[in-house]
């Protein structure tokens, strides 16, 4: 029997948690592209880089979790600092063209003023949340950074190619593709699956048409020949706004480029997902966010 | 006016001073901002302004500089930064020796502050320029901007002596020595003493130092245009008297010269000389060295001599014998040492008392094997033998060509026309004007490990030449080989290209870490200078030599020897 190892670091999950897998509740129409009986991989035709790709990614992190005194209730709350940024990538040279960081502490406590750090010059903007529980804290320090990544990806409007790090969600940007690394939904029909496993590196399935909360065209790459199939996969989406013809196009075209992007194991603990360029913003974006110790020293003289 | 205005104006920013290595007032790094750049050797400047208000300028000197991609992990990263895949940054950083603060208060600056090149005034207030009232042009910096030397810690006033290292053919140690001497005698440094200045100039190797009269004729626009930010008309020495021995079995004593032959005086001491001014000690390199028993005898020996009666026309009167040839002087004093009928006994006037026969042996079998080397340098067999007195001050410069000699010879003739200026000097009672003596292959002289009559002089001189007016413009392969305290006591110390083990000794310590690496590869033409005045030495190229160093570059209208008979000397 055969095996694989996970290239993923082991602490950030796998990519395909297969027992997590349950059918979409959104509807899925497979034939969008070719017919279900015809569904098999498709391989690419090789293309250059026409201008530039842009990638847009955001990262965030627990400065501090604190309490607030309300009238003998104590509040829990969360102080995080998030960033966002965007790479250009062009033939020769891959830039990190816009960066935001801001920090905030997310409560629910009523009341509370922004938080400053007169010695860092530093401040936490007061956010609130609906209640105390971690998902709600979670979710608004995840809000957070997902606002700050629209900022950034209003100034790439005009741009070729945008590839966000995630879903495209709420985005509706004409030249946006959204980049998923894990796959936690199941939105293939079981009679189609097995074109996923005869995936080779650079192939891409056909188009898929997804009809939630958001309208998606979307389909599965395989980026490079690391492991099993099922380590080496991403989905990506694009806006349903485009045509088929349209989507099929731009899909060829980005199913060809990001191969070239598709980090290595040694390098990066979840190749080749985590793109090169989505890994090298990131690590500038956690410089950026500032020393959480110096932070955290901070906010204990500010709490004295 | 112009120059007010260029010290109002601070050039742009280069760069800050980084905070992820520490500043100290030793040394730090700057980051080079983006679009600037700093190479090696610039220099540099920014202000610290203190709690109370005060500003501190540090000034400094580029001497190490690195760039590096930020953002990346590998090595290999390099692809991917270079395709366009990892997104990275170029970050350069240079490390900066404070070469001086202004006020003197040392402390580190901060990192972020921003860092300025310093030009025009302010690189010589960085180099410490601005405090030198007689400035020596010593060479350019590598943006042709001139270096120079404070001619007080050359001509005695707070230190003297210039002292060269490097490796032979490639540290162009004698042709620096040259330019220095050419700068002091045509850039006006010397002000009216210029005219009375002497130079002492021993010739070691080839004919190289036998043209210094004669216009370079290789010498090209390019170059000549090099002197003129020193302030310095290129052209060759003006007043040189070249001496050289005279040719070997030659009843007229003409001096031995290969390709030059107008112009050369022959150069050598009378029988009566060598007896009256106790010459005899310099034949035997290692005669002071106590250990050495013979030395009695030398002392012995060169007491006799000297009371030895003059003819008059050099020769002496050796009981009864008239001896005008170093040959019969020896044979004479054999026959004293070692009589011919062994019944007799040795002299003991002439031996030193209770010497063993197999000391004077030794002594005779020394003086026997000088015989060959140095017989034609002591002689009254010459009419005017008498007025062949080594004169060193008709010529400003006078060049002594010792090359074709034998090391005995060499190291005779250099330590008895030492003696000379050294005696003269002293006796003139006065330090100016300046005489100043080149001497190359040091080692050969003063070497570390032994003593000698010729080493003592050189001590003499470094010790106490400062004060009498004598200046040594000393040089030498090897530092390490050449006697500490000859060494220790030149306030100016340069260095051209070094032997990588060499360059690891402690004799360099003046040089910094990278500095010494780079003594190491330094081209022809280029010289590390340290100087008192400033913590870091300083990289100087000197010009293209304007005076002719080889027969083929001398360039002469009334030069008769360009049509020197190739068979001369067959």
């Amino acid at each position: 029997m055969s095996f694989f190892v996970e290239t993923w670091d082991p602490s950030y999950g796998s990519p395909i948690e297969i027992n997590e897998l349950d059918s979409a509740s959104e509807s899925v129409k497979v034939d969008a592209e070719v017919a279900v009986e015809k569904w098999k991989p498709i391989s690419v035709p090789a293309v250059n880089l026409r201008s530039s790709i842009i990638f847009i990614d955001g990262v965030r992190r627990f400065d501090a979790h604190i309490w607030f005194e309300d009238e003998g209730h104590p509040h829990r709350g969360i102080c995080a600092t998030v960033g966002a940024g965007s790479v250009r990538c062009t033939a020769t040279k891959a830039e990190v063209e816009h960066t935001r960081i801001e920090r905030a502490v997310h409560t629910s406590a009523v009341g509370i003023a922004d938080i400053e750090l007169p010695r860092f010059g530093e401040t936490y903007k007061f956010k609130a949340t609906k209640d105390d529980s971690s998902e709600a804290l979670n979710m608004s320090v995840q809000n957070h950074m997902a606002r700050l990544e629209d900022l950034i990806s209003a100034e790439c409007e005009d741009e070729e190619l945008v590839v966000f790090d995630g879903p495209l969600q709420q985005r509706e940007l004409a030249c946006g593709v959204g980049y998923v690394k894990s796959q936690h939904v199941q939105y293939l029909p079981d009679d189609v699956v097995p074109v996923l496993g005869k995936l080779k590196p650079g192939e891409r399935t056909p188009l898929i048409d997804i009809e939630g909360r958001f309208l998606r065209w979307s389909w599965f790459l395989r980026l490079a020949d690391v492991g099993s199939v099922a380590s080496s996969i991403v989905r990506l989406e694009l806006p349903r706004s485009l045509s088929i013809e349209a989507a099929v196009e731009r899909a060829n075209y980005v199913s060809a480029l990001l191969p070239r992007y598709a980090s290595m194991a040694h390098k990066e603990s979840r190749a080749p997902q985590n793109l090169y360029p989505i890994s090298g913003l990131e690590r500038q974006l956690r410089r950026r966010l500032g020393s959480r110790d110096l932070l955290e020293r901070g906010l204990r003289l500010a709490s004295a | 006016m112009a120059k007010k205005k260029a010290k109002s104006v601070k050039s742009e920013t280069v760069g800050r001073v980084i905070g992820i290595d520490d500043a100290t007032p030793l040394e730090f790094w700057v980051a080079v901002e983006p679009g600037q750049a700093l190479q090696l050797d610039d220099v540099v400047a920014m202000d610290r302004v203190l709690p109370s208000g005060e500003v501190v300028h540090i000034y400094g000197m580029v001497t190490q500089i690195r760039a590096r991609h930020e953002g990346a992990t590998f090595q290999s990263d390099v692809f991917l930064i270079s395709e366009g895949i990892l997104p990275a940054e170029v970050s350069e950083a240079a490390l900066v020796q404070p070469t001086r603060f202004e006020p003197e208060i040392l402390l580190p600056p901060l990192p972020g502050d921003p860092v300025r090149r310093a030009e025009d005034e302010e690189r010589d207030i960085a180099l410490s320029f601005d405090s030198v009232e007689r400035r020596l042009p010593a060479g350019l910096s590598r943006n042709n901007e001139p270096v120079f030397l404070d001619l007080d810690f050359i001509d005695g006033t707070k230190g003297a002596h210039i002292n060269i290292s490097g490796i032979s053919g490639v540290a162009t140690k004698t042709s620096f020595a040259t330019f220095l001497l050419y700068s002091m005698f045509t850039s006006g440094v010397l002000g009216a003493e210029a005219a009375n200045t002497k130079a002492l100039i021993f010739n070691v190797k080839g004919e190289d130092l036998l043209f210094l009269d004669h216009k370079n004729g290789d010498l090209k626009d390019k170059d000549a245009a090099r002197y003129k930010p020193l302030g310095i008309d290129p052209g060759p020495f003006k007043d040189v008297g070249i001496l050289a021995p005279p040719r070997r079995g030659d009843a007229n004593a003409t001096p031995s010269t290969g390709s030059r032959s107008l112009g050369v005086s022959p150069f050598f001491w009378t029988v009566a000389d060598f007896c009256q001014q106790n010459l005899l000690p310099f034949l035997f390199a290692d005669a002071e060295d106590e250990r050495q028993q013979y030395t009695i005898v030398v002392q012995a020996v060169t007491a006799q001599l000297r009371q030895l009666p003059v003819t008059g026309d050099g020769a002496v009167n050796f009981d009864g014998q008239i001896i005008r040839t170093f040959g019969a002087l020896l044979d004479a004093i054999e026959n004293k040492l070692v009589p011919a009928n062994p019944e007799d006994g040795a002299d003991q006037r002439w031996t030193g008392r209770a010497v063993g026969t197999g000391t004077i042996n030794a002594f005779v079998r020394r003086l026997a094997s000088a015989r060959r080397h140095v017989e034609h340098l002591i002689r009254s067999d010459i009419d005017d033998s008498a007025q062949h007195a080594l004169d060193l001050d008709s010529h400003q410069v006078t060049v002594i060509d010792i090359h074709a000699l034998h090391d005995r010879a060499k190291r005779f003739v250099v330590g008895v026309v030492l003696r000379q200026a050294f005696d003269e000097k002293e006796a003139s009672g006065s330090a100016k004007p300046l005489q100043l003596v080149v001497l190359d292959e040091l080692n050969k002289y003063a070497p570390r490990d032994s003593s000698s009559p010729i080493k003592e002089i050189l001590l003499d001189v470094a010790e106490r030449g400062r004060s009498l007016g004598i200046i040594l413009i000393g040089a030498q392969q090897t530092a390490s080989e050449v006697e500490r305290r000859v060494v220790a006591n030149s306030a100016i110390r340069v260095v051209g290209r070094l032997d990588p083990a060499e360059a690891r000794r402690d004799e360099y310590g003046f040089l910094p870490g990278v500095q010494r690496k780079r003594a190491t590869i330094l081209k022809p033409g280029s010289m590390y200078i340290a100087q008192p005045r400033l913590p870091v030495p300083l990289l100087v190229e000197f010009p293209f030599p304007s005076w002719a160093t080889r027969p083929s570059e001398a360039q002469s209208a009334d030069e008769a020897d360009s049509n020197v008979d190739p068979f001369e000397g067959l």
